[in-house]
């Protein structure tokens, strides 16, 4: 309990919580000179408890990153090692639209761990399924580390959000404009011309996207989704729950991702940063049979026999029943010679070839060498075994 | 022609490769006045310091709430809370209250009746009629 | 009543079975029996027939339960003879697509050089016979027709597919018929499509489609076309519409694999 100073009229009656104790006496240097404006109306709603100033600062001063409990908590949380330190926890909360600056917002730190995570999850995927089409890759990149996945890696660590971005804000949450456009920061090549691809009259294959496109064969500087385009709308005609909103959102959250990643590899070198993205990313599950999308896989199937100079592939009725009746099963193998290289069940026999078709291509594509297979970062730390090398797929099927 | 990927994210495994405690604050509401205050007044100054410095994890949030009942709110992080009001209860009643916040996820109580619950699919496979030796009904 | 399943004998499946094809198909019968027979002793009460066999009802949950069990593998039964050996028991289940079958893995791999038995016991891998080198248009997959197969394995679903693609003697494909081809797709598209020029060449509509590539017929061809498949759409009702909406999204589906 404090009675009121003369000098400081405004000065809280009573404290409402211990947190505004703490502030109170690292702020009571600057009181004197400051007068306390919250922003609000002190006649009709006089304050309980003194907030912080409400600055011009677009984002908290880095001492403020020592008194805030959300943030340590995050920290605790996340079992961050000591050399990491909370100033730089609380600058990987800030996000671009919060604040320009790049000496107070994540933008590099973002980069880097970005950089970090698409190297490991990438070195990962492909020693763990070396046959897997390019396509599919991106698109198991994408699931492992792309922005929705990131968003969710970052809401289930605890990391809450600032209605608004400024200078009082708790150094523990994550600060981000919904309404302010902001780039992308990609890196690779641009295309000279994105407008043709878009028309369809340049080709954007495979080789060309893994030239010029980012890690998840997306491409640069070029974003074709409508949500990207943010309109300046001002504050006071914003509205909540828009597709625009949720895009912000997303990926201000997957930016604070890659920031902590970033900073971890920063402040407690590679092996850290590595055994970070295993535990919180790589730890994460997909069924990635559940990827794909085949267009013609008899002839597919045909082309990769064709290929390895198997005999080519016959589709042969294991079992069926039903036939004439209204609910027909047929169970369909395919059959390379002798050798049967996958099966399936469906309800007409068009069907159950298609699906026999994908199955074996399927068995075919995700052949893995184990779980746990030896990655090249490995060979980075001193005394591990003598490397042997891994196995590499010859590519994909070409057709036509 | 070519194989076209799906969009699809992965799902999280909370402990498998790192634990994140489901817990990430509490509010701790006593009165000075009320006598059903008593325990978590006691259990504030003598038991809650050591606590929350075990649990550097949590936020921990202390503050009167005057001519009320003291409670216990637990924040969790998939945006549930669970309050548990303590009142004419003893400091180590109290304690295992928190300790019972502390260990909850924040979903809401489900009857368990099977063993076990998993997302990994059968190590034999779902069972086929169409498969192995048949049945003859 | 007996469900009336199909049964052909497989040669090697996903599980390797032990015994040989010929002999899978007294194997499995001698199993039903020792169902029928295991389940006629597992009948207590004198209902005219256990159930799964005849009765549909039973007067107490114990009674249905007990009826209903399924009696342990034979293979489980305690041995006589003491003599250790392994119990195969495959699952009844369809093979997982991350089981790789024995053809697919490459040669570096641990669990090929574990299994030298496969190695001959399975098809060669490799075609005696002349091989073809990269796919031409003109090039076509040479072996033996599927009816002239292994009897044992079981029939192809659609032998005049397969023999389509295993002829057995080439066709000859000239320069000039390419040529001829290209013509008269820019002459008259709308008598000479692809699947008419098919059956009048001998090709596959595949081949066709190659030899035109890269024609540009005209414009008014295209709309005539679009018109025409309109009109036909416009004819339609509501079920017809709707059931070949639900073929072209269970397909697309399927291709997903949802289905």
């Amino acid at each position: 309990m404090r009675t009121s100073r003369p000098d400081q009229p405004f000065r809280a009656v009573r404290h409402q919580s211990t947190s505004a104790l703490a502030l109170d006496s690292a702020l009571e240097a600057t009181a004197a000179d400051e007068p306390y404006d919250d922003g609000t109306d002190h006649v009709r709603f006089p304050p309980l408890e003194r907030l912080p100033n409400a600055t011009k600062l677009p984002s908290p001063l880095p001492e403020r990153a020592l008194t805030s409990a959300k943030l340590a908590a995050l920290h605790a949380r996340l079992s961050l090692p000591q050399k990491l330190p909370l100033q730089t926890l609380a600058r990987a909360l800030v996000d671009i639209s919060a604040d320009e600056n790049p000496l107070f917002n994540n933008v590099n730190l973002a980069f880097v761990g970005q950089t970090i995570t698409h190297y490991h999850v990438a070195e990962w995927l492909m020693c763990r399924y070396p046959r897997l089409p390019m396509t599919i890759m991106y698109a198991a990149m994408k699931a492992y580390a792309g922005d929705e996945t990131l968003h969710s890696v970052a809401r289930s660590w605890g990391v809450e959000s600032a209605a608004e971005p400024g200078g009082e804000v708790d150094s523990g949450l994550l600060q981000f404009s919904m309404y302010k456009p902001v780039s992308h920061i990609g890196f690779g090549y641009g295309r000279k011309d994105n407008s043709r691809v878009e028309q369809g009259r340049w080709r954007r294959g495979i080789a060309n996207r893994v030239l010029f496109d980012d890690d998840f064969g997306e491409q640069i500087g070029y974003d074709t989704r409508k949500k990207a385009q943010i309109p300046t709308s001002s504050q006071r005609t914003f509205s909540y729950g828009t597709e625009e909103t949720r895009a912000a959102a997303e990926r201000a959250h997957a930016a604070a991702v890659r920031a902590v990643v970033g900073s971890v590899y920063a402040h407690c070198g590679r092996e850290a940063g590595k055994a970070f993205i295993r535990a919180h990313i790589l730890s994460r599950t997909i069924d990635v049979s559940t990827l794909f999308e085949f267009k013609s896989p008899v002839v597919e199937l045909a082309r990769l026999c064709q290929r390895e100079d198997f005999e080519p592939p016959v589709a042969r009725l294991l079992s069926e029943t039903g036939r004439l009746s209204r609910t027909p099963v047929f169970v369909v193998g395919i059959f390379s010679g002798k050798d049967k290289l996958g099966e399936a069940v469906a309800g007409n026999l068009d069907h159950a070839r298609y699906k026999a078709a994908m199955n074996s291509l399927k068995s075919w594509y995700l052949y893995s060498p184990g779980e746990n297979v030896r990655v090249p970062s490995e060979m980075l730390v001193e005394g591990s075994k003598a490397w042997e090398p891994t196995y590499i797929d010859i590519g994909e099927i070409i057709h036509g | 022609m070519g194989v076209k990927a799906v969009h699809r994210i992965t799902t999280g495994r909370n402990g498998l490769g790192a634990f994140i405690l489901q817990c990430k604050k509490m509010d701790f509401h006593y009165c000075d006045w009320a006598g059903s205050s008593k325990g978590m007044n006691g259990f504030i100054k003598s038991i809650l310091p050591k606590f929350a410095a075990a649990h550097p994890q949590i936020e921990f949030t202390v503050s009167p709430r005057p001519s009320k009942h003291p409670v216990i709110i637990g924040h969790y992080i998939n945006g549930r809370d669970k309050a548990i009001c303590v009142r004419n209860l003893e400091p180590l009643q109290i304690l295992k209250k928190v300790e019972l916040l502390r260990d909850a996820s924040g979903e809401k109580l489900k009857k368990v009746t099977k063993p076990v619950q998993s997302i990994n699919e059968s190590v034999r496979g779902i069972w086929s009629p169409y498969h192995g030796n048949g049945m003859r009904v | 009543m007996e469900a009336h399943l199909v049964r052909r004998p497989v040669a090697s499946c996903c599980c390797r079975l032990l015994q040989s094809a010929a002999s899978a198909a007294p194997a499995s019968g001698s199993g039903m029996q020792q169902l029928i027979s295991a389940s006629k002793r597992l009948t207590i009460t004198a209902s005219p027939a256990a159930a799964p066999g005849g009765a549909r009802f039973k007067s107490s949950t114990s009674r249905t339960k007990r009826a209903l069990n399924v009696p342990p593998e034979p293979s489980f039964a305690k041995r006589q003879d003491k003599t250790t050996g392994i119990i195969f028991n495959p699952p009844s289940s369809s093979p997982s697509v991350f089981n790789t079958p024995f053809k697919f893995l490459p040669k570096s791999d641990p669990r090929r050089r574990a299994n030298l038995p496969s190695l001959f016991t399975s098809s060669t891998t490799t075609k005696f016979g002349p091989t073809t080198g990269l796919a031409g248009p003109s090039s076509i997959t040479i072996g033996n027709p599927p009816e002239s197969d292994d009897p044992t394995l079981p029939p192809a679903v659609d032998p005049a597919a397969d023999i389509a693609r295993y002829r057995t003697e080439k066709l000859a494909v000239t320069p000039e018929m390419v040529a001829e081809i290209r013509r008269l797709r820019v002459e008259d598209p709308w008598t000479n499509s692809g699947v008419a020029m098919a059956q009048r060449f001998n090709v596959s509509h595949s081949f066709i489609r190659y030899a035109t590539r890269g024609i540009r017929v005209q414009k008014e061809y295209y709309d005539d076309l679009k018109k025409w498949k309109e009109d036909k759409q416009a004819r339609w009702g509501p079920r017809r519409r709707q059931a070949r909406e639900d073929r072209a999204r269970r397909l697309g589906m399927l291709f997903r694999g949802e289905l």
